[in-house]
């Protein structure tokens, strides 16, 4: 009988215990039978108030009670053996708060049912922590939104004088041109004043070889800041036009890819390898994208050497894909990792075609899909663009 | 029989752009004049003929109307809006004319009723291609009725 004294003490160290707990034991009809320390907390009742009172309307909401949910309850408990879900509950203020409840079977020695327990956790707080985090994810969603709007707006107003100074250099180059042959003309007239047809002819002669030099300086200056914007636009443009998540199939994906990219390829004599490939959901142009990017990036920095070859595949890694772009080109010093894949982040060569902005929106898009990408390589050893996407259920190999 | 040059409706609030394109429309002599205002505005006070454009003669129903999007007071899109929504001006073709290539806003322009929407491109060439094209939309806008099919 030691034991069993043991065993009850036990229990009632465990039921008084456990402040952070509502412990109560309920019969079939739902009286209260007992009302441990945890209850008298959350609830505001002192046991002796409701021992032997009925728990409908005391912790349970009027609503549940007229709704039938707490009788439901009470029938998938005993059903089943367990009921398990977010209640609302009162307290003895009249205040509702939301509890997290189980609701077990209890029984005598002999094993005959006698009614419930149930244990209660009031989870007013960490809803209140949820919905900060909701609202702190939501405030920034909005900021970044506004930032993007900004990217996007600010891009398009740099554009528009940058159609002027184009516009305006193209019409004084085509005046200085003609201003040019006037000046040659009149040198040809000015036969007898030979000192001022000679600085006539100086001046066309500067004109000549001032005017193209300047024009290609403000053209070659109107370039770059256009991809810079456009650089800028395509970045801010990941957030701001995304497409429903349909079914891709990523080996007819790829073909696109290698169309798009046939100049290049070919200019290059670059061998494309394409492995298995899975059936994903995701946002079509958004993936395609990464794998354009990622492929032209290797075509790209690809040398002129033997044997260039780009293979692209995939493996599965637990609940991911994990694809790969695989060159056999100069390869990236490991100092560079990270810069590659900030915005206008270009490494080495100086005159590769592009602004920069490929691996920086392909690390954007991995990244809203719920992936991340990395590179794995050494200079003069090619390059390994590896990144991952979440398998999801419908998603088919 | 001498053909007097079809008017057009330039609504654009950045100077340099609207001399551009004026020189584009200018290049085909005499078939096109275009009569241009600085915003949204000024773009409506021209098409019911008040404020600064009470005479028809200086401000004359344009056969097309072209519209940048971001202009002062009354934007572009707003333009097209009110222009549709009146049975008297809603048959005069509207081509956005802008900077922006942005897809809302060329979705919302179709959806409103423009007859085409071309972005500006910053390099010049491009531009002109674009603008010669529009004008030679004009081609199209002689003939409305008949006589622009051969038989």
């Amino acid at each position: 009988m030691e034991g069993s004294n043991d065993t009850l003490q036990l229990l009632h160290t465990i039921l008084n215990g456990s402040t952070e707990h509502a412990i109560i034991a309920l019969d079939f009809d739902g009286r209260i039978q007992a009302f441990n320390e945890g209850a008298r907390r959350i609830y505001g009742y002192a046991p002796e108030e409701v021992v032997g009172q009925s728990a409908f309307g005391i912790t349970m909401t009027q609503e549940d009670v007229n709704t039938g949910r707490a009788k439901e309850i009470f029938d998938t408990a005993i059903r089943t053996g367990k009921f398990e879900g977010i209640v609302e509950r009162r307290r003895k203020s009249g205040e509702t708060f939301p509890a997290r409840v189980t609701y077990t079977v209890r029984r005598d020695s002999n094993g005959t049912p006698l009614g419930f327990v149930v244990i209660a956790r009031d989870i007013t707080e960490q809803r209140k922590l949820e919905q900060q985090l909701k609202d702190a994810l939501a405030k920034l969603a909005s900021q970044n939104r506004e930032l993007e709007d900004f990217v996007y707006i600010v891009s398009h107003d740099l554009k528009a004088p940058l159609i002027n100074v184009q516009g305006f250099a193209v019409r004084l180059e085509r005046n200085l041109e003609r201003l040019k042959g006037a000046i040659q003309a009149l040198a040809e007239k000015l036969a007898d004043r030979p000192s001022e047809a000679e600085e006539a002819r100086k001046a066309a002669t500067a004109l000549d070889l001032d005017a193209p030099q300047s024009m290609r300086f403000i053209k070659q200056g109107v370039a770059k800041m256009n991809s810079l914007i456009e650089g800028l636009l395509a970045l801010s443009r990941v957030n701001t036009e995304s497409n429903p998540p349909t079914l891709i199939d990523l080996i007819a994906m790829m073909k696109r890819v290698e169309e798009i990219l046939t100049f290049e390829i070919e200019e290059k004599g670059v061998l494309l390898v394409v492995g298995e490939l899975p059936t994903i959901i995701g946002d079509q142009a958004a993936v395609e994208k990464v794998f354009t990017n990622l492929v032209e990036n290797a075509v790209k920095y690809m040398p002129k050497r033997d044997a260039p070859k780009i293979e692209v595949g995939c493996v599965t890694k637990g609940d991911c894909y994990e694809f790969f772009v695989k060159d056999n080109g100069i390869g990236i010093d490991p100092a560079n990792f990270s810069r590659i894949f900030k915005p206008f982040g270009r490494v080495g060569q100086g005159d590769a075609k592009g602004f920069g902005m490929g691996l920086s929106i392909a690390k954007r898009i991995v990244e809203k899909h719920g992936g991340r990408i990395w590179v794995e390589s050494q200079p003069g050893a090619g390059a390994t663009f590896r990144f991952t996407l979440p398998i999801q259920e419908d998603d088919a190999l | 029989m001498i053909k007097s040059p079809i008017p057009i409706l330039l609504a654009e609030d950045d100077d340099g752009h609207a001399v551009l394109i004026q020189d584009v429309f200018n290049e085909d002599r005499g078939a096109a004049r275009v009569f241009r205002v600085n915003d949204g505005q000024e773009a409506m006070d021209y098409l019911y003929n008040r404020g600064h454009y009470t005479s028809a003669v200086k401000a004359p129903r344009p056969r097309l109307i072209l519209l940048d999007i971001a202009m002062p007071k009354l934007d572009g899109l707003e333009v097209l809006r009110r222009v549709k929504a009146d049975t008297k001006l809603r048959t005069i073709p509207i081509v956005m004319l802008t900077s922006s290539d942005r897809q809302k806003e060329i979705d919302k322009s179709y959806r409103l009723g423009a007859s085409s929407y071309v972005t500006k491109p910053t390099d010049y060439d491009g531009l002109c291609v674009k603008l010669r094209k529009l004008r030679s939309f004009l081609g199209i806008l002689e003939f409305p009725q008949n006589g622009g099919e051969s038989p």
